[in-house]
């Protein structure tokens, strides 16, 4: 019997909380780096260095989702199309202490923007109890000069329940007929 | 892209990140298997360099005698001899490129000459055989897991690996923020119990966190009474006859009118403002910092009555603290989460207890709206369907009465949804300029496995 893959993609740069996003929802303790090598490579070397954080939520014994999340500081290096093939949809973590959190903003919707707009992308904005400003205004008027139309929340990456809000998000965003 | 011996491309990855290096290698395992297939330096046929890499560019001066070509990855055109560039972010499409470009480079592909280096690199349509890779549905192309299983799974394949080497979760922790709590000069009523501590600091990774205006629910029960507070009990009506059926209210004459004044002096002042109430309660409206501090408890039935009962002006008084009272006051809000609360949340409560699941008595009934973006649904009081809600809003312009069709869902919600998000200024009149389209063939596809994610996710129970 066929197993059903889907998968669903966090990025965002560096300390934005992907890491620990993916860990508060995940089924299994979060797979970070140095893990076994593919078979090919192993011809190589017994281990790599795995570029993704991944967790997996499982549905029953038949589906499975894969929480996938991007290395935050290879902004320039990822292979963003290969990345996503099969997702279902994008989450973007944005760190507001960080300098210029629009640029960052600007930097992944430009890097997904065929996936947004094939799919769905909705946006948690950490450290805003930090950090005040900007607030989600400024950052709704940012996703306005994009031309994207995703929710945005403010989250704590270490809540459950704010990172399952951005999930619902996405799935509602990709079909509002969903019951649950 | 295969060689001239119908196999693929032998390659040898050199200076690279460890990330890409992952990337490519399990790229070229899966989707790009035809087209690649990484070997050591000796096999190789040509070579992969990360420019981008400290040392690269030396790595690549010393493999120049070996004389293979190479394929160049950088943020920066890069022009060098027996060498392809390839810019970032890498595509699949970019390598397929690259991988025809090079093989003119090779000594044993039989070519005449060799092609000249591309001055600039010019994205092109995949090619036939990238596209058969792509579409076999593998697109992390790990399809002979069977000996050990890898994080990157194969999409669509019968797939019965686990994860057998998970490591533990590493836990970002904020730095503390830590407040001197001086209760001198602050009003009375604002300070907390010191004889209580602030459950806020108890913790050790405590950090800046507002009080959230979550509804008090231990029970179904209990939620159920919230929820008919929030939005009333008002049954459907049928729209032809709402005109002279439907419940409406006139916000001017709540506690609602007065906050949105306050605050609308407050933003015009650039200062802090305070509403005094004749219980000696107050709230002080923070719009610089988009904070609201108060004495009430949001979710009291004290705080329920004095929004969804018709109030008197002249039982709050506004007052703009003076410049000797704010240090006291931010001491006071700073140290006191729990009564801080994100102005938007505030606003969010106070419009649904003055609406009571009614709408304003100024609405056109037959307008269509659209919901320009999604309220902070993560600080906002939770309302039944509201997710279901925006998410249809946000898509395509209806009536009240179109999106509670849409969804199968009571009037009152989305009433309660409209007149909340209005305040907030999240809805726009739609004016027809725009042709929606709906994300239909795929979701439907999914609605079941999604439907499934959502109870996995809350525990088995709605929204």
């Amino acid at each position: 019997m066929s197993t059903t893959n889907k998968k669903i993609i966090f990025t965002g740069p560096v300390g934005a909380g992907k890491t620990t996003a993916i860990a508060s929802i995940s089924d299994i303790a979060i797979v970070t780096t140095d893990e076994q090598a593919s078979d090919m490579t192993k011809s190589r070397k017994p281990q790599t260095t795995v570029a993704m954080d991944y967790g997996l939520i499982h549905l029953g014994d038949k589906e499975r989702v894969h929480l996938y999340g991007t290395p935050g500081q290879e902004r320039f290096d990822f292979m963003w199309d290969i990345l996503t093939k099969g997702g279902i949809g994008l989450i973007l973590l944005l760190d507001n202490t960080r300098k210029d959190p629009f640029q960052d903003m600007r930097f992944y919707t430009n890097a997904f923007r065929q996936f947004i707009e094939q799919q769905q992308m909705v946006v948690g904005v950490t450290r805003m109890d930090i950090q005040r400003s900007p607030n989600l205004y400024d950052y709704r008027q940012c996703l306005d000069q994009l031309a994207i139309k995703a929710p945005i929340f403010e989250v704590d990456a270490r809540s459950r329940a704010d990172i399952t809000a951005l999930v619902q998000a996405l799935l509602y965003s990709l079909d509002p007929g969903i019951n649950a | 892209m295969l060689n001239s011996s119908g196999n693929p491309l032998r390659i040898a990855l050199l200076s690279i990140s460890p990330h890409n290096r992952a990337i490519l290698e399990f790229f070229f395992a899966g989707a790009g298997k035809q087209l690649f297939r990484v070997t050591s330096l000796t096999d190789a046929e040509t070579l992969i360099i990360d420019f981008d890499h400290p040392g690269a560019d030396l790595e690549w001066q010393q493999r120049a005698d070996i004389n293979k070509p190479g394929i160049i990855l950088s943020v920066r055109e890069v022009q060098l001899p027996n060498s392809i560039w390839v810019p970032k972010p890498l595509t699949s499409q970019a390598l397929t490129k690259a991988a025809e470009q090079i093989r003119s480079l090779l000594p044993q592909t039989g070519a005449s000459t060799a092609a000249p280096v591309e001055k600039e690199y010019a994205p092109t349509t995949a090619s036939p055989t990238l596209n058969k890779a792509t579409n076999a549905a593998q697109p992390f192309g790990l399809g002979q897991r069977k000996v050990r299983p890898s994080m990157l799974l194969d999409f669509g394949k019968d797939d019965a690996d686990i994860i057998t080497k998970p490591k533990p979760a590493i836990a970002e922790k904020p730095p503390l923020a830590k407040e001197a709590i001086k209760h001198a000069s602050v009003p009375k009523i604002l300070v907390r119990d010191s004889t209580k501590p602030a459950a806020a600091e108890e913790t050790s990774d405590s950090f800046l966190t507002f009080g959230e205006i979550s509804t008090p629910a231990k029970n179904k029960e209990q939620l159920e009474q919230r929820w008919k507070l929030l939005c009333g009990t008002q049954a459907d009506v049928s729209p032809a006859n709402a005109q002279t059926t439907l419940q409406r209210f006139t916000p001017d004459n709540y506690l609602l009118k007065l906050l949105l004044s306050a605050l609308q002096q407050g933003k015009q002042a650039g200062t802090p403002i305070q509403l005094k109430f004749d219980s000696y309660d107050q709230i002080l409206l923070l719009p610089n910092l988009n904070l609201v501090y108060t004495s009430f408890d949001l979710t009291s039935d004290k705080f329920a009555v004095l929004c969804n009962t018709p109030i008197q002006a002249s039982k709050v008084q506004l007052y703009i603290p003076t410049s000797a009272e704010l240090p006291a006051l931010e001491q006071a809000y700073r140290a006191d989460k729990e009564h801080t609360h994100d102005l938007e949340s505030i606003l969010w409560t106070v419009t649904l207890l003055a609406s009571h699941g009614r709408l304003n008595r100024d609405v056109n009934l037959s307008q269509r709206w659209l919901l320009k973006h999604w309220p902070n649904l993560t600080r906002v009081e939770n309302i039944p369907h509201v997710m279901r809600i925006a998410a249809a809003w946000q898509q395509r312009p209806g009536t009240v009465f179109d999106v509670a069709k849409w969804l199968d869902i009571p009037q009152r919600n989305v009433f309660a949804f409209y007149t909340a998000a209005s305040v907030l200024g999240l809805m726009a009149m739609d004016e027809g300029k725009v042709e929606y389209q709906e994300k239909e063939e795929a979701p439907k596809k999914n609605r079941g496995l999604f439907s499934r994610l959502l109870k996995r996710l809350l525990g088995g129970g709605g929204e």
